[in-house]
């Protein structure tokens, strides 16, 4: 739980409580704006440490990780859209989606081109992100993050600037690739909500 | 390891805000620091080998005459500095060495020719040993077994003074330089014992130490053994030290006044090593200064690029970049304008050098390698280089 509810009594599905996410599972966790999602991605991505209680990998208590440790398994094992996207806006799509997959050598140039395709953005590769829509940064940075090896592949409210064609058009890409790499999804939905198979719902 | 272009990537995305305004000021503040600095540091080392003949204008060594103190009419009493005093005084622990004058024990009298006119005085000699002498002049030797014997002499600059500013103009006679002094030929006539004698003498220096006309040791040694009188009045009344310490030290002064002698020694209150030593240590520290500004320059330019670039590393860092490949990102560029300050202070050091070489020499110093000073400056730009990647390091966060 995040240290500035600490105050509060009341209990969610996550706050205050042990809940287990496994690889290859796919959890939803929907909530009102201003309840944590973001703060939780955050506590997951090793990026914020200020809650109480305790986040286990594979029974290893993340706050004991290094920096190297956590660079490790943000490059390999936990894969992040952020609810804010990130694209450096002074890069091109293809130059956002290049640093990435220089870091993991994940991605060959044809699955890139194959994947900007399927949402539509091709012919914004050599675009300033800056001068992309926010619906279009969005998905490249969907692309983005897609470019790793992954256990888990978190996304905070990855459609909130999407119509509902482009959302099948990620849901696909997030269908098709969570089950090449076997890897589990972690949602967050304020109600806008991606247009994928759920296994399990949980409320902040 | 980042692959390829990922690397270029990162250069443009970390060091797109810095300020090159900012990075030349620091340069141009490094480059003036750590030349000043190791100039410094040449300047003595050129000076610390210099030519045998020269003075070292950064010893530390002084020199101290003690005179008895003469009051009312002193005929004879205590004139000759007995072994004891001469004992005591190189007994005293501010003392490196400690010799009496000697005193001709003949007459001498010398006689100049300027064409119409000539000038005649009678005149006394005395001499210390040439360890005293420093700097020696190159023709401080007597040779009595020579054809025509010369006497080198070396006088007080204080006498060519009076002679220029108080006897000259009185009699209208021409002032004349040290150079001018030292080209006329003088006789000497010396007489005693029953015996006379003329050299050829000639002022070979001038000096302001010693206070007396002096001769080398060896021409009095010879000249009293032939014309001395065995009258005993060669042992001077005066004794010269080398002394460690400051010629103000209190200890000489305690010691000259328990035994009622008087001080005298290079005159001018501040002998030059201290003078030079003074202005090293101002260029010095202005060097260190510069140095110390510019390091705080460079500390507040990255902690201001690293500001303003915290949203990017924070980007970076989620993406499962390390620390390690942003932090070489800013190291790059540091060591890259480091190493350029270095060679610009470098080629500064040796063309400089050459430069002033014929200058160097003149003031009597030597030419010493610069390499320990291009090895010192070096050193001094890793410092900056640490400086900086320590402030780099500890302000890439999340």
């Amino acid at each position: 739980m995040p240290q500035a509810f600490a105050a509060e009594t009341s209990r969610t599905d996550v706050w205050g409580r042990e809940v287990t996410l496994r690889r290859g599972a796919r959890v939803r966790i929907e909530a009102s704006s201003g309840s944590g999602k973001t703060t939780l991605c955050s506590f997951i991505m090793g990026m914020r440490s200020d809650y109480a209680g305790r986040i286990l990998f594979d029974g290893l208590a993340s706050a004991s990780l290094s920096q190297d440790a956590w660079s490790s398994l943000r490059q390999t094992a936990l894969a992040w859209l952020p609810q804010e996207i990130g694209l450096f806006p002074q890069l091109t799509l293809r130059e956002n989606i290049t640093l990435k997959n220089s870091l993991t050598g994940c991605r060959t140039a044809a699955w890139i081109y194959e994947a900007c395709d399927s949402l539509g953005l091709t012919d914004c590769l050599d675009r300033q992100a800056s001068r992309m829509s926010v619906g279009q940064q969005q998905r490249g940075a969907l692309v983005r993050a897609l470019c790793q090896p992954m256990d888990f592949l978190l996304l905070d409210e990855p459609v909130s600037h999407l119509d509902a064609g482009w959302n099948k058009a990620v849901a696909s890409l997030v269908d098709r690739e969570l089950r090449a790499s076997g890897a589990g999804l972690i949602l967050t939905s304020v109600g806008h909500h991606l247009d994928i198979t759920i296994d399990t719902h949980l409320t902040l | 390891m980042i692959h390829g272009k990922g690397q270029q990537l990162l250069h443009r995305l970390l060091l797109r805000d810095m300020s090159v305004a900012q990075l030349a000021v620091y340069a141009v503040g490094v480059y003036l620091g750590v030349l000043i600095l190791s100039g410094a540091l040449q300047f003595w080392r050129d000076f610390s080998v210099r030519p045998a003949d020269a003075a070292d204008p950064f010893s530390s060594e002084d020199y101290v005459i003690f005179s008895p103190q003469v009051s009312g009419l002193g005929f004879g009493s205590g004139v000759a500095a007995d072994d004891s005093l001469l004992r005591a005084l190189r007994a005293q622990p501010w003392v490196t060495s400690a010799d009496r004058f000697t005193a001709a024990d003949f007459s001498v009298a010398a006689s100049v020719d300027l064409g119409t006119d000539r000038f005649a005085s009678a005149l006394f000699f005395e001499a210390v040993p040439d360890e005293y002498m420093t700097p020696l002049p190159d023709a401080w030797t007597f040779d009595s077994t020579a054809a025509a014997p010369v006497i080198p002499v070396i006088l007080p600059r204080d006498y060519l003074a009076l002679y220029n500013f108080g006897f000259a103009p009185s009699r209208g006679l021409p002032s004349l330089g040290e150079d001018v002094v030292m080209q006329i030929p003088l006789t000497v006539s010396v007489a005693g014992n029953g015996r006379q004698r003329l050299f050829a003498a000639r002022v070979v220096g001038f000096s302001n130490r010693i206070n007396t006309i002096a001769v080398p040791q060896s021409f009095i040694s010879w000249g009293n053994g032939i014309f001395g009188e065995g009258s005993g009045t060669n042992s001077s009344a005066r004794l010269i030290a080398r002394v460690s310490t400051d010629r103000n030290d209190p200890a000489i002064k305690d010691f000259a006044a328990a035994r009622s002698l008087e001080i005298a020694g290079d005159s001018g209150s501040v002998s030059a090593s201290r003078v030079l030593a003074v202005i090293m240590a101002i260029v010095s520290g202005v060097g260190l200064l510069l140095c110390i500004l510019s390091g705080v320059i460079l500390t507040v330019s990255l902690i201001l690029l690293l500001y303003k670039t915290r949203s990017v590393i924070s980007r970076l860092i989620s993406l499962g970049f390390t620390r390690r490949s942003i932090l070489s990102v800013y190291a790059l560029m540091l060591a890259l304008v480091n190493a350029v300050v270095w060679i610009a202070v470098a080629v500064t050091l040796v063309a400089g050098h050459r430069a002033i070489d014929g200058m160097l020499h003149d003031a009597g110093a030597g030419t010493a390698t610069l390499l320990p000073v291009l090895g010192a400056s070096l050193l001094l730009m890793s410092v900056v280089q640490l400086l900086g990647m320590t402030v780099i390091s500890s302000k890439i966060k999340l």
